[in-house]
Order: structure tokens, then C-alpha cells, then sequence
């Protein structure tokens, strides 16, 4: 939108107007629906009764115009970057990128494969890691929230630098305990 | 199941049923014509492949006779002359899979339509499931 673009030094209403813009978009992350491998089928897991992405307002949405988040779950092949850059692309900004499992980080297994690209990052700017092979979707859920956090202190008017967010590969309890909460099940971390 | 040792022997080949499936080999100059003679008989394919043997290169075709009777069809290829005929005007079917094996074994099928890469992107060099292809590439996207 032009707010983005405009005034390098938001003044008052500006800055009112980009709380309110924050407030919003953290509040309803809509994914995109492109899935690259087998981490999208634990991602389509998280929207599922059991997981329910949709009780924060993440919704998967077969359009990438109607979508704030690309997940690129899985691996990214050297044929299929340039279709993942299209759709980026084709997603109206402020976009976000998270990258879902070993594949989508390094590569993973694959990595010196003929084929593969050596992460998400060569192709697409990325805002959050999750580790994983496959990621569960709790580790899925937690970067969705540690995206909201990330889309809630970052101003959106104006240029801005968003550094990218490692989790680390076996999610602390205390990360866990979040999850947990949120969700309100405390036995499917514990499994 | 036809006569298939009729059928190796018209065409220059050896038929050998001491393995699970019945295997004819046959010289390069009659592929395609045992093909047909094997599709004449109501015989139908079900995959074409190579495997680099390192010094020689072997096209496959399996084809089956009957759901449960399958016959496997087979042609030597020097490394250095990498070409056949193709099975495009026997089966129509194997297009696909012809492609797919020019993309990884760099096999030049005369006779088919659109002999282009089909899993790899355009611009990719050499033929990644031959024994020669380097393992790590560095390369970036």
C-alpha cells in the first residue's frame, strides 16, 4: 500500500496509523498454499482440528494474492525457484517468508543433490527458520507466533530491515509451555 | 504370453528366461522392430529406462504380455554412440519416459517428437544419473 512507501520519518499519525496496520496484520497471517514437498503435509496438519492455526487467524488460502506468509515447506529445487520467486512476487506486500524444514534451511539431505538449491534463503528473503524433518506442527505453530511478535515491532511504513529468526532444533520447554498454553492440550508436546 | 523365442530370434536376439522375467536382448538396428513385433502380438509397455553400466549404457523397456506376465527388453549401447530408435511410433506412451531418459542418461531417441528435457530446467548441463556426473556440484541456482 502507499503507506509503505511513503515518508521515511513517519510523523504522529503515520505512526498511529502503522500501530493500527501492525495490530492488524499480526492478527491475521494468511498463508499461502504452496506446498513443496512433505513438511506441507504437517502444515495442512496445523490447520486441522487438532492444531487449528485458524483460532489465530492463520488461514491457508489457495491464492497468493490474498496471502500475507509463503511457507515454503520443503525443498526447493533449482526448476521450481523461479515458480516459488513468481509467487512471492505475486503476493502483495508487507510479505513474510517462513522456511520450514531441513530442506527449505540448507537444503537437508538433498543438499548436494544435481537439483537443489542450498536453502530458501538463496532464493527468497526469509524471516523465520523452523528445523525439523519434517517439522512438527507445534514448531510450525511457535514460528507463526514468533512471527506475530516479529510483525508487531516492526514498523511497516517506510524502509526497513527485518533480520531473519533461527529457532534452534529441539524447541525449549519454555517455548513448548507457550505452545501448550496456547493451544490449551498439554499433552501433545509431551509426546 | 507370445512366442518370445520366436520373436528374439526373428530380430537378431537372445532370449533368456533363467531370470524372474523373461529377457530379450537385442542388437541396436532392431529395437524398434521388436517392438512392433511385440506390440502386433497385444504386448504393451509399462517403462523404458537405461542403466549406466559404466563402459556400456543399456536402454530397458518393460513391457507386459498380460497383467501378470512381464517381459523385459533390452539393447547394449556403446558410451560414446548414445543412440537409438525410438518407441514413440509403437507406443505413443512412452513419450514421457523417453524424454526422462535423454534428461538423466543423455540418450538421443531418433524418431521422437520432442526429445527435450523434462526434469531438469533448460539451461542444465550434462546428464545427472550417468556414473561420470560429479556427485557434489557447487553450483547455485
Amino acid at each position: 500500500m502507499g503507506l509503505t512507501d511513503s515518508a521515511e520519518r513517519p510523523g504522529f499519525i503515520l505512526s498511529t496509523v502503522d500501530a493500527l496496520l501492525r495490530w492488524g496484520r499480526s492478527h491475521s497471517m494468511w498463508i499461502c498454499n504452496a506446498g513443496s514437498a512433505c513438511c506441507s503435509l504437517e502444515m495442512l496438519a496445523a490447520g486441522g482440528p487438532r492444531y487449528d492455526m485458524d483460532r489465530f487467524g492463520t488461514m491457508v488460502r489457495a491464492s497468493p494474492r490474498q496471502s500475507d506468509i509463503l511457507v515454503i515447506p520443503g525443498p526447493i529445487t533449482k526448476k521450481m525457484a523461479p515458480v516459488f520467486t513468481r509467487v512471492y512476487n505475486q503476493m502483495a506486500e508487507p510479505r513474510w517468508v517462513i522456511a520450514m524444514g531441513s530442506c527449505a534451511i540448507t537444503g537437508g539431505a538433498f543438499r548436494e543433490s544435481y537439483s537443489m538449491t542450498k536453502g530458501a534463503d538463496t532464493v527468497l528473503p526469509v524471516d523465520v527458520f523452523v528445523p525439523g524433518c519434517p517439522v512438527r506442527p507445534e514448531a510450525l505453530i511457535y514460528a507463526l507466533l514468533l512471527l506475530r511478535k516479529k510483525i508487531q515491532t516492526t514498523t511497516t511504513v517506510g524502509e526497513s530491515h527485518r533480520e531473519p529468526v533461527y529457532l534452534p532444533p529441539v524447541l525449549p520447554p519454555e517455548w513448548t509451555a507457550e505452545v501448550d498454553a496456547f493451544l490449551g492440550e498439554g499433552e501433545v508436546c509431551a509426546e | 504370453m507370445p512366442d518370445l523365442a520366436a520373436v528374439a530370434a526373428a530380430h537378431a536376439g537372445t532370449l533368456d528366461t533363467s531370470g524372474f522375467d523373461p529377457l530379450i536382448v537385442v542388437p541396436r538396428e532392431s529395437w524398434r522392430q521388436l517392438a512392433g513385433a511385440l506390440a502386433a502380438r497385444g504386448v504393451w509397455f509399462s517403462d523404458v529406462t537405461c542403466m549406466d553400466r559404466g563402459e556400456t549404457l543399456e536402454v530397458v523397456a518393460l513391457v507386459c504380455a498380460s497383467p501378470t506376465e512381464q517381459i523385459t527388453l533390452k539393447t547394449v549401447l556403446p558410451d560414446g554412440y548414445l543412440v537409438v530408435d525410438s518407441l514413440w511410433p509403437v507406443w505413443p506412451g512412452v513419450d514421457w519416459l523417453e524424454r526422462e531418459a535423454y534428461d538423466m542418461f543423455g540418450v538421443r531417441f531418433t524418431g521422437h517428437p520432442d526429445l527435450t528435457r523434462i526434469l531438469m530446467y533448460d539451461g542444465f548441463e550434462g546428464h545427472p544419473l550417468r556414473k561420470g556426473f560429479p556427485l557434489e556440484t557447487e553450483e547455485e541456482a
